[in-house]
């Protein structure tokens, strides 16, 4: 098992219930689970185009979720 | 399809038909071309020589949504180029509605009299002696004149900052509820219209002349399903009405190229109390609008109104390079204050980006240290004073950099960056520098590119295509007259699909999706155009030199974009 920190934005925080954007979600994966099933895990849809960062680089769906580190998950933005 | 024509030297108005060579054009695509025509390269911008033009877009006035836009263009005493501004608001559509193609001010008086131009709901118009107005607030400008002309007006004005002819003066548009709180920020045009001794055109909204369309009902049509697209789009759909533009700060921080502390670190200590869902949280609690209709025939409602903890209005928008110049890069973590230094600015009439960036330059000189909130509200209210010091700031970063003889000033062509960081956004590093207009926002940014994964932002493969295809589409979309907060739609097949089938039913044309980029290549060839003739060369075309020479963190890159590269960007 490995743990990660996953924080929501935009409109993705209303995805969880009760979530408390200072701490964010701690969740509990398999090893080598990926970006894809993390966002499956927290119920957040395709329809929503979320994309996923971690430490300043945009991470790919099949990416493995890294141990210990923290993801921010957003829905696209342009500029303006 | 009418020209006003106004002439501040004689102080005669007269309305002109459109000459056969501007039909079917607008915006920012009839301003280049205009101002290549009429004014002079070398001219002096705040001279008699320079012209300042008020353009709706192509579908200005028409039931297309979210094209409400007035793009206001003339030379730029900032940058020294050829500029286009454009604001939101209702002023737009009013001159849509209208059948006004465009007004333009030229000339200059003798004197220090002050002028309204009045446009009537017949499109007539008339210059109106207004020296009561001198120094007023924009605020308090727009209660005056909506007192003397009725309700029914959109209004453009400049408040002291223009009249004092600062170079970061903006001009300020009513939104629907008649607040001069959209502007046309960019380039110093406010000054132009404060040395044209222009204080505000009052456009009435009850015009019902605008132009035939060729095809009334293929209009309607392709309306309708452009207006679904949009609808459609997450981002306009869920993300713009409940966070506004706000909403960039968190992945714009999360990718670290938020330029904070006066562009040292790509990542704001405090960036959660400043995010967009942070003000979201903040607003919705004290009962204020994180969402309202800022302008005419918008759909995506990206505006909010923030009030203070009693609940009072401070400003309207909040928006996101507002709080990254304001906030970001002055180390201000307070949103009450960020708003506050807003609000100040609309009713100076002042540009909120190059005035955070005077001031954080300023600080990062040591004036006064990074994140004093206290400080910075007082420089900026020495700009509506007109002191010495509040005049150095009012024309921007470049000379404020001067003044303290500091080297870090992040600014293209006299013109401050925007809210990303070019050494970690390659290709806005492209934007920045070979824009026509100097370092811009919505020029060429290609954050969407960056956060939906399609382009590394860190490595220069790609970057100048990208930078170039942007700036192409960008010049269509204000031309247009559509908020770029609705131009992601045009990548959706069926929105770009539908705002071409509605182009060509306005006109009787048969444009196809290459001629839109025909069109776009030739915007910014005419505004290249100008420059050259202006005296700039490519060498202009580079960003500051610690750009080039100081890491930034966390990424520690810096710009790597070769000059050879930059200056293919639009060698079209
Ligand atoms: S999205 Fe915002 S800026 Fe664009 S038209 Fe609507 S209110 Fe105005």
């Amino acid at each position: 098992m490995i743990t990660i920190t996953v924080k929501l934005f935009s409109t993705l925080r209303k995805c969880v219930p009760d979530y408390d954007p200072e701490r964010g979600i701690a969740l509990d994966l398999p090893s080598g689970a990926t970006v894809e099933s993390v966002l499956g895990q927290l119920g957040i849809p395709d329809s929503k185009q979320p994309f996923v960062t971690c430490q300043g680089r945009v991470l790919k769906l099949t990416d493995q979720a890294p141990i210990g580190g923290t993801l921010h998950i957003f829905q696209p933005v342009a500029g303006g | 399809m009418k020209f006003i024509r106004v002439d501040m030297t004689s102080k005669k108005v007269r309305i002109e038909r459109v000459p056969q060579k501007y039909i079917g054009m607008g915006g920012r695509g009839l301003i280049a071309d205009l101002i290549n025509d009429e004014v002079p390269a070398r001219c002096d911008p705040l001279g008699p020589e320079n012209k300042l033009i008020f353009a709706p877009g192509l579908l200005g006035g028409t039931s297309l949504v979210n094209t409400s836009r007035i793009a206001v263009g003339a030379k730029s005493p900032l940058t020294g180029t050829i500029k286009e501004s454009n604001a939101g608001g209702t002023f737009g559509d009013a001159a849509g509605r209208l059948g006004i193609t465009a007004v333009i001010i030229e000339g200059r008086g003798a004197g220090d009299e002050l002028f309204v131009l009045r446009i009537d709901e017949r499109g007539e118009p008339e210059l109106i002696q207004a020296s009561d107005l001198k120094k007023k607030r924009t605020y308090a400008t727009v209660v005056a004149l909506l007192d003397r002309f009725g309700e029914k007006n959109a209004v453009v004005c400049i408040g002291p900052a223009g009249e004092m002819g600062l170079r970061a003066a903006s001009i300020q548009s009513t939104d629907t509820k008649a607040r001069p709180c959209r502007a046309a920020g960019r380039g110093g045009l406010g000054a132009v219209m404060g040395s044209k001794q222009l204080k505000a055109i009052v456009m009435d909204l009850r015009g019902n002349v605008a132009d035939t369309l060729a095809d009334p009902a293929a209009f309607e049509l392709a309306a309708r399903d452009f207006a679904k697209a949009v609808r459609k789009n997450p981002f306009s759909r869920d993300v713009m009405p409940e966070f506004g533009t706000a909403g960039l700060i968190a992945p714009v921080n999360s990718l670290g190229g938020f330029p904070s502390y006066n562009a040292t670190k790509g990542v704001f200590d405090g960036w959660e109390k400043i995010s967009g869902e942070a003000m979201a949280d903040m607003i919705r609690k004290r009962g204020g609008k994180t969402t309202h209709q800022g302008c005419a025939k918008c759909i995506i409602r990206c505006s909010n109104e923030f009030v203070d903890k009693r609940g009072k209005y401070v400003t309207s928008s909040l928006e996101y390079e507002t709080i990254w110049s304001m906030g970001g890069m002055t180390g201000i973590d307070s949103l009450d204050v960020i708003a506050r230094l807003d609000n100040l600015c609309d009713d100076i009439g002042i540009d909120t980006m190059s005035t955070g960036v005077a001031v954080a330059v300023a600080m990062d000189a040591g004036y006064k240290p990074f994140g004093d909130g206290a400080a910075a509200i007082e420089m900026v209210e020495q700009i509506g004073k007109g002191t010495d010091f509040g005049k150095i700031l009012g024309n921007g970063p470049e000379e404020i950099g001067r003044h303290f003889g500091h080297h870090r000033v992040p600014v293209v062509k006299g013109q401050s960056i925007s809210g990303y960081d070019p050494r970690a956004m390659q290709g806005n590093a492209v934007t920045y520098a070979t824009s026509p207009m100097g370092a811009d926002h919505t020029a060429g940014n290609l954050i969407c590119e960056y956060v939906t994964g399609k382009l590394d932002p860190l490595k220069v493969q790609g970057q100048v295509e990208a930078s170039r295809s942007s700036q192409i589409s960008m010049a269509v979309v204000d031309s247009i007259g559509l908020c770029v907060l609705a131009s992601p739609v045009l990548s959706s097949p069926e929105g770009a699909e539908a705002f071409i089938r509605a182009i060509n039913a306005k006109l009787g044309s048969n444009l196809k999706p290459e001629s839109l980029e025909q069109m776009g290549k030739r915007i910014l060839s005419a505004e290249r155009k100008f420059n050259r003739k202006a005296g700039f060369t490519n060498k202009d075309d580079r960003l500051p030199r610690f750009f080039y020479e100081e890491p930034l963190p966390p990424h520690n890159t810096v710009v790597n974009i070769s000059e050879e590269d930059m200056d293919k960007t639009l060698d079209f």
